[in-house]
């Protein structure tokens, strides 16, 4: 520590100079009066006393002076010097500064910007207590692929009294509900959580108290809610504890206020209620039971496990679990065990890694422009330092003082680049919306500034450096006598390395955002298997306020059946339909396994899984999703016949190979269904994934909460919006809308994540583009500078305008030429790491890579061609005068 | 004040200092007198080596100053020792006293084999 003591001492000494002397001519006042009072004390008279003491003392200018050097000031003012001399040489050049800092701002700024991102959705830790030992925890069912399933509450009970490896862990399930008596009824997520599930999270309220064990005892209505409701549907009211909200219509007390960091299970989540006051209505059989699998679960393990270590142990309690209750565990055989933070991370982390080093790529070409500029200026430069050097000026110091001109450059350049990265991030967030993961956690914090300075430090040596010992080891000799033509040759060498080096670059990055390009459009222009054109999509979950649980089926039925006729009836409508889940979106998907039956089926043979959805007559027709055999869902179900089911086609083939479908049997919840009708294979799940096999029930069967309804206009479909809203709003005031939306916004939203990839790429590839020409121009522009006298002698000589443009053009394209070949090769290499962000193109892909290196060829050609052109324009005479 | 000390105290200051200071904080003048003080008025200190020198201790961290009110009820600049500076005068000490035992055997050398 003791040279920081001393650091700390040289730095106050150059920074309180001023009061530094202060002290000190205080401090020998002080040792003279002392002196002079010695003196007297030994019997001087006090006149003589003081000029004694002066004599003793010597000369004190002399003193103070020795003092100085002593406080170490002297390396620290010529440092100084240095930064000041920097500082002027930038002033006197302003458009080498300009483009400088220009170049330096943008590359160290979109460094920063993806960097504040990565740091805040990678590396900052989740905002909950040790949040490295908090997972999440799924029972799996290996024989269906099922391997991130639900919970039932029993047998989480048991992992519960036997796991070791979880020191604590609780379940939850969320369900959509209505908040009605604040302005618009309005629709909020609200999880029923387990007792302790605040402690599993290490989260405490932030008012009032969290939920107690009485309010489960006692299945009290006790609700704790989110601070975004708090604030912006409660108004902030500081009395909000104790006051009751209308949630279905019911009255729940608010006990408690969680902070914002609380985002647990989804940052949307409003409201948190007892596990206890589960509806019976949710399940098969009133209560739920032990095959009732319907909750998540968070755990937090015990000190010293880790997720491998626990999904081993909750794989050997499942097992047990399914030889003791064979008849509802027998398939839930394991256990998956994931961190919560990638669960929360997701899949992003790749790709944003992929770009943080795209955005360093971009750095590298501008730090080799910058290198180029300045072993240009440092050419011209060289009489200069030639006479320090000469004047005794040490290598040593030569080279510090050109470092410290790039550093200040770099600091300046990280600087402007840090506060346009602030601007950067709140575009890049504006692009990605809402796809990423943790953007409230996103921030400029001490860490996205330190990563700012060490960039600008490392840029500032990277292209500083170079130049800074080329030209301290210059000869003297030679350059003072005004010589040219070999240090010309070797730095011409350098630069053109450089340029091949840009132009690699710029190739891989071109290459890279040509791929992300092609893969958009492909998932662009993907067939979902339904017909998007002029329908609009309405998202709901049906209102149950006041409705009696023995009612609410029936009930469902005909207000779903209420809103399709209404709706129906608008002018401009073609066609409408309903169904319980829409495509594309996740929430409340799921599929189940269906086996054959009536004869020919063999029992305990596997069947299909799939995607099960509920839908009213009129969903196929309004979507365009085609009827390849037999017939549509009926409006009416016959009582005591088989329920009727429509099957997508991949799925009926997998039942029945090679056989007719139509009239078949399946095993379903309640019995068995008679298939009637096959239709299209549908992109369920995501554009960018293949169609799954689906198996389609009529909504009069098994009545849902969720309800999407589609709506076919014969214009366009946003016009429809509003009138919709009215009916709705007619038929049930308190009906929430979640969204209204064009089903082509859908399939936009759904591959939003994949857009803003494919952008980022676009824009930091063009960048990189643009960076790499104006490299290649500048070099060449300057090698056209020098030779202007050996071109003027050519063209004295007899050569030809196209003679010179051949020759000046052919030494940038060969350096081009030199680049595509060593970017396209490292494109070969690296691409694959885009794979996984791929979809449709493979990450070698021929046509993306010509197109690409034809751009850029093309840019590069122009880049040559303007200084080329130039040189075709010398005048013989006035270059030869040049000397 | 003579100047033949001084070649004596240029290697020796700062053990001198240090040694001082580990008594109790003093002032600049109050270091010096007590140097002549205890080695019975042989060293005097001169200011123009006794300064920079403290300003050298004071940049490695050996001896820290602050400003206090002196037994004159005058402002004075008050030097201490740090745990460096304990460190250090250990250090000196030893070496001093190594150096100082060489030169008296070299001094007691009296010729012929050991």
């Amino acid at each position: 520590m003791r040279w920081l003591a001393g650091l700390r001492e040289r730095v106050r000494a150059l920074f309180f100079k001023a009061r530094e002397d202060a002290d000190m001519d205080a401090e020998l006042r002080e040792h003279l009066e002392l002196q002079a009072l010695e003196n007297e004390r030994r019997g001087m008279s006090p006149r003589e006393a003081r000029r004694q003491a002066a004599i003793s003392f010597g000369g004190i200018e002399q003193v103070r002076e020795e003092v100085r050097e002593a406080r170490g000031v002297m390396l620290l003012e010529e440092w100084a010097g240095d930064v000041r001399y920097a500082l002027r040489a930038l002033r006197r050049n302003p458009g080498f500064t300009a483009v400088a800092l220009l170049t330096l701002a943008l590359g160290i700024g979109a460094n920063a910007a993806m960097f504040s991102i990565v740091n805040g959705i990678l590396l900052r830790p989740l905002p909950y207590a040790d949040p490295h030992e908090l997972v999440l925890l799924y029972q799996s069912n290996p024989r269906s692929g099922e391997l991130q399933g639900r919970i039932s509450y029993q047998d989480l009970e048991d992992w519960q009294a036997r796991a070791r490896s979880l020191a604590s862990l609780a379940g939850y399930a969320s369900v959509p509900t209505i908040l009605t008596g604040h302005g618009d009824p309005l629709e909020v997520e609200m999880s029923y959580v387990t007792e302790g599930f605040f402690d599993v999270l290490g989260a405490p309220v932030a008012r009032g108290r969290p939920l107690l064990s009485e309010d489960y005892r006692l299945k009290r209505r006790a609700a704790v809610i989110s601070d975004a409701l708090w604030r912006n549907v409660l108004g902030g009211d500081p009395g909000v504890v104790g006051s009751s909200v209308l949630l279905r219509g019911e009255p729940y007390l608010v006990v408690g206020v969680m902070p914002a960091s609380l985002r647990h299970p989804t940052p949307e989540t409003d409201v948190w209620i007892p596990q206890s006051l589960v509806q019976p209505n949710m399940f098969a059989n009133g209560m739920p039971r032990r095959g009732d699998r319907y909750l998540r679960a968070v755990a937090r393990l015990s000190a010293g496990a880790d997720a491998g270590r626990a999904q081993q142990e909750l794989t050997a309690l499942s097992g047990k679990l399914a030889d003791t209750y064979p008849e509802s565990n027998a398939d839930w055989s394991a256990a998956a065990v994931v961190p919560l933070r990638t669960s929360i991370v997701g899949d992003v982390d790749r790709a944003l890694v992929i770009v943080l080093g795209v955005v360093g790529f971009i750095l590298l070409i501008g730090c080799a422009n910058l290198a180029n500029l300045l072993l240009a200026r440092g050419t011209a430069r060289q009489r200069e330092i030639a006479v320090r050097v000469a004047l005794g000026a040490g290598r040593r110091r030569i080279v510090r003082q050109l470092l410290t001109e790039s550093l200040v450059l770099a600091f300046l350049g990280g600087a402007l680049g840090v506060l346009l990265s602030y601007w950067g991030v709140q575009t890049i967030l504006a692009l990605s919306a809402d796809t990423l993961p943790r953007v409230e956690d996103v921030r400029l914090d001490a860490r996205v500034l330190g990563f700012g300075l060490l960039l600008a430090a490392a840029t500032g040596l990277l292209f500083g450096l170079v130049p800074a010992l080329r030209m301290a080891h210059a000869d003297p000799q030679h350059d003072l006598r005004g010589g040219r033509g070999t240090v010309g040759a070797e730095g011409g060498r350098l630069r053109g390395a450089l340029v091949v080096a840009e132009v690699a670059l710029a190739v891989l990055l071109v290459i890279g955002a040509g791929l992300m390009a092609r893969s958009f459009l492909a998932l662009r222009s993907v067939d979902a298997g339904f017909n998007p054109e002029r329908v609009l999509t309405v998202a709901m979950q049906l209102n149950l306020a006041g409705v009696p649980p023995e009612e609410m089926a029936q009930f469902l039925v005909q207000r779903r059946e209420e809103i399709l006729h209404r709706v129906r009836e608008l002018p401009g409508v073609e066609q409408a339909g309903m169904i319980n889940v829409f495509p594309l979106r996740e929430d409340g998907a799921f599929s189940m396994e269906y086996t054959r039956a009536g004869a020919g089926a063999t029992p305990g043979e596997p069947g299909v899984h799939a995607d099960t959805r509920y839908v009213d007559p009129g969903y196929l027709r309004t979507m365009g999703i085609p009827l390849l055999r037999g017939e549509h869902l009926p409006t009416t179900l016959a009582p005591g016949a088989l329920v009727p089911v429509l099957m997508s086609e991949s799925a009926a083939r997998q039942l029945w190979p090679g056989e007719d479908p139509l009239g078949r049997l399946i095993n379903v919840q309640w019995g068995e269904s008679i298939v009637i009708g096959i239709v299209g294979d549908v992109r369920q799940t995501g554009l960018d994934e293949a169609p799954v096999p689906a198996v389609y029930f009529p909504q009069l069967v098994a009545p849902r909460l969720l309800a999407t309804l589609v709506v076919r206009s014969a214009g366009d479909p946003t016009a429809l919006a509003a009138p919709i809203r009215q009916v709705i709003r007619e038929i049930d005031p308190n009906q929430p809308i979640r969204s209204t939306m064009p089903l082509r916004d859908v399939m936009a939203e759904s591959i939003a994540q994949d857009r803003f990839f494919t952008l980022l790429f676009a824009v930091f590839g063009g960048l990189a583009l643009v960076l790499a020409a104006v490299g290649i121009y500048g070099v060449l522009a300057y090698a056209v500078r020098q030779r202007t006298q050996e071109i003027g002698v050519r063209m004295a000589l007899g050569a030809r305008p196209y003679d010179v443009l051949r020759m000046t053009a052919g030494t940038g394209l060969k350096l081009v030429g030199i680049g595509v070949v060593i970017g396209t090769g490292a494109a070969l290499a690296l691409t694959r790491v885009l794979a996984s962000q791929l979809y449709g193109v493979t990450p070698t892909d021929p046509l993306t890579f010509a197109a690409a290196i034809a751009f850029l060829g093309a840019v590069a050609l122009l880049a040559t061609c303007v200084p080329a052109r130039r040189a075709t324009r010398v005048a013989p005479m006035v270059a030869l005068r040049l000397e | 004040m003579a100047r033949d000390q001084s070649d004596l105290l240029q290697g020796t200051l700062e053990l001198l200092v240090l040694k001082t200071l580990s008594l109790e904080p003093m002032h600049g003048w109050g270091i010096s007198q007590r140097i002549q003080q205890m080695s019975r008025e042989v060293l005097h200190v001169t200011q123009g080596s006794l300064y920079p020198a403290l300003q050298r201790m004071k940049t490695r961290g050996w001896i820290a100053s602050e400003w206090r009110t002196t037994e004159h009820n005058r402002r004075g600049r008050y030097y201490s020792l740090t745990a460096a500076g304990r460190r250090e005068l250990a250090r000196e000490r030893s070496q001093w006293e190594r150096a100082s035992r060489a030169v008296n055997w070299v001094l007691g050398w009296t010729g012929g084999a050991a």
